[in-house]
């Protein structure tokens, strides 16, 4: 039953399964050995019972006729031992049936020689038995292992397919002169390929163009000789959509040792392929803007130093300066440094002059090119200082309103800068760097009007919304 | 610009479309006695040149920000005026990634102005 039960689960149809008696007869000789009682129990109890009918169905003729099936079955059912046993017991049982008790030698000589050959034939199929029952055994044990075999064959075939079918690299299994064989399912997605049945057998290389073909004929190559090469390249999808691709191509090796096949995996690099290259762009730009932003600063020193007077008073105007300018890249770099929010720039550059609130600012979204928001944070910077030595900012009640509008049909901008509830405004007699990047306007191309009335001093400055967008 | 003197300054034309920068410029120009001559942006210096047939020198900033590629405007400007004198500056570029217009002079940003002013005076002078 063990043995039935160790080769069960394959549900194919063999001899264990056979019904009916040769199935029975099957298990019963490949079955465990019961203990050592029941064996030789058993036999001495199948000998007695044999030589009982053998006494009513044959008296004293035939006496050995019996035994011999009867050992044989003991011996199939029990065990060679068990066998041996009957044997010897069968023996002295046939040989009681003959006995004679007045002749010298017990029994007659020829029922001797009938004793002797029956021992050896029936010891001869015990052996035989025997035999059989390790051969069956050994069959068994075969069977079972091929069954486990097939089994974690098959969890391995299902595993290593569900790997595949995973992944989303596109995986392929090439034949030596390159033509596909065989392609994973994410790979045929991501190669949007509907039906491998197109491509099966197709040289891989030319589904590339140029470069591409020839760098995945020289990956092939390094393959057949046993090594593995890796590049990146743009190939078009089967559908013709671009992609960028990061391909390693290596050997697979056969039984015998040699490169039996080849495997190219491809990974769908585009997303990163772009970042990189948004990367490089970036650090470009930021490279340019850095040297240029030099070029603003060391312009700036000029213009706030190199006229003499007070180095004290110069050094600090040019830290304020410095600090529109570093307020003005502060907007710039929270919008990748191409654009940037009117209001966001105001408050930035007004935050360290309006400290009791006396700035009004009202507006509509405005976008800002790099060098408007740079031209509106020094021009700003230098309105609010003038304010602070002169204007509304020099006094407690003084207020600035600063406000924007922009045209809807015509795209025009319109910026005031109204300073109220400060002295009377004066047109300064000399015009310095601050009044003249004042009068330079949101785009530096001008569109300044200044007003220096008794209220306080009122300044428009004009652009067009294209203009500060592109500036 | 374009105030009357005695002595007859000569030009040298701005091509900067950074204020600040531009702004600067024009002083350094100035300072170092010649006529500044400003432009905003390409077609107003093409402009310029048109009508001031005296400007003989240059000064250009080759970053332009509206897909105008700066170096293509110079060789551009050498093409039809062949005796300007060309002073080149640029952040975005490095002297070497750069195929100048013959006679060209090119500062990288940030520029040295006294550079800048000996440039400009050695080129004036050769004119004369």
């Amino acid at each position: 039953m063990a043995a039935n039960q160790a080769v069960g689960g394959a549900g194919r149809p063999d001899a264990t399964h056979a019904s009916g008696l040769p199935g029975r007869l099957r298990v019963l000789i490949v079955a465990r050995e019961r203990g050592a009682a029941a064996r030789f129990g058993g036999a001495a109890l199948a000998v007695l019972a044999t030589a009982m009918a053998q006494l009513v169905l044959f008296a004293s003729s035939a006496p050995w006729f019996l035994y011999t099936p009867t050992v044989v079955i003991v011996t199939l059912a029990l065990g060679a031992d068990a066998g041996v046993l009957a044997t010897v017991l069968a023996a002295i049982g046939a040989g009681y049936a003959v006995v004679r008790p007045d002749a010298a030698i017990l029994m007659m000589p020829v029922h001797w020689i009938a004793s002797v050959i029956f021992v050896l034939t029936t010891l001869g199929l015990v052996g035989l038995v025997r035999a059989l029952k390790i051969a069956l055994r050994e069959a068994d044990a075969l069977r079972a292992a091929r069954d486990r075999d097939a089994t974690l064959a098959a969890e391995r075939e299902a595993f290593l397919s569900g790997v595949l079918s995973a992944s989303t690299d596109c995986i392929k299994v090439l034949e030596l002169d390159g033509s596909l064989s065989f392609m994973s399912e994410g790979g045929l997605k991501v190669m949007e390929i509907g039906d491998f049945n197109d491509v099966r057998g197709c040289p891989w290389p030319d589904f590339m163009r140029d470069a591409a073909s020839a760098q995945a004929r020289e990956a092939l190559a390094a393959a057949r000789q046993g090594r593995t090469s890796h590049f990146e390249s743009d190939i078009d999808t089967y559908l013709g959509n671009s992609k960028h691709w990061s391909v390693s191509v290596s050997p697979i090796t056969g039984a015998d040792g040699t490169v039996a096949r080849i495997l190219s995996v491809s990974r769908d690099h585009t997303s990163l392929a772009r970042a990189r290259e948004q990367a490089q762009l970036l650090n470009g730009e930021l490279a340019h803007r850095l040297k240029n932003t030099l070029g603003v600063v060391q312009a700036i020193a000029h213009q706030t130093l190199g006229r003499g007077g007070d180095l004290e008073a110069g050094l600090a105007a040019f830290g304020e300066r410095l600090a529109a300018l570093a307020s003005a890249h502060d907007v710039l770099s929270a919008g990748s440094w191409a654009r940037a929010e009117m209001a966001d720039v105001v408050h930035k550059v007004l935050a360290t002059f309006d400290d009791h609130g006396r700035v009004a600012v009202a507006g509509p979204a405005l976008m800002l090119g790099p060098r408007a928001t740079l031209s509106l944070s020094l021009l700003l910077h230098e309105l609010a200082t003038n304010a602070t030595k002169y204007g509304a900012f020099s006094v407690p009640g003084g207020r600035v309103a600063l406000d924007w509008q922009v045209d809807g049909a015509s795209g025009d901008v319109r910026m005031t800068w109204a300073e109220r509830g400060g002295p009377p405004a004066v047109e300064p007699t000399r015009r310095g760097f601050g009044s003249r990047i004042i009068r330079m306007g949101l785009t530096g191309a001008g569109g300044t009007t200044l007003r220096y009335g008794d209220e306080g001093l009122t300044v428009d400055l004009f652009a067009s919304a294209d203009q500060l967008r592109q500036a | 610009m374009g105030q009357s003197t005695p002595i007859r300054r000569p030009p040298v034309l701005v091509i900067e479309d950074e204020p600040v920068l531009r702004l600067d410029a024009l002083d350094t120009v100035e300072a170092a006695g010649f006529e500044p001559v400003e432009a905003m942006d390409v077609d107003h210096a093409i402009h310029l040149l048109e009508t001031r047939p005296d400007i003989r020198v240059v000064y250009m900033d080759l970053d332009m920000p509206r897909g105008v590629r700066g170096i293509e405007i110079a060789a551009r400007i050498r093409d039809r005026w062949p005796p300007i004198e060309m002073i080149l500056t640029a952040a975005s570029f490095a002297r070497e990634e750069l195929t100048l217009p013959a006679r060209a002079v090119f500062f990288p940003k940030p520029v040295s102005r006294p550079d800048i002013v000996a440039t400009m005076r050695r080129m004036a002078a050769a004119r004369d």
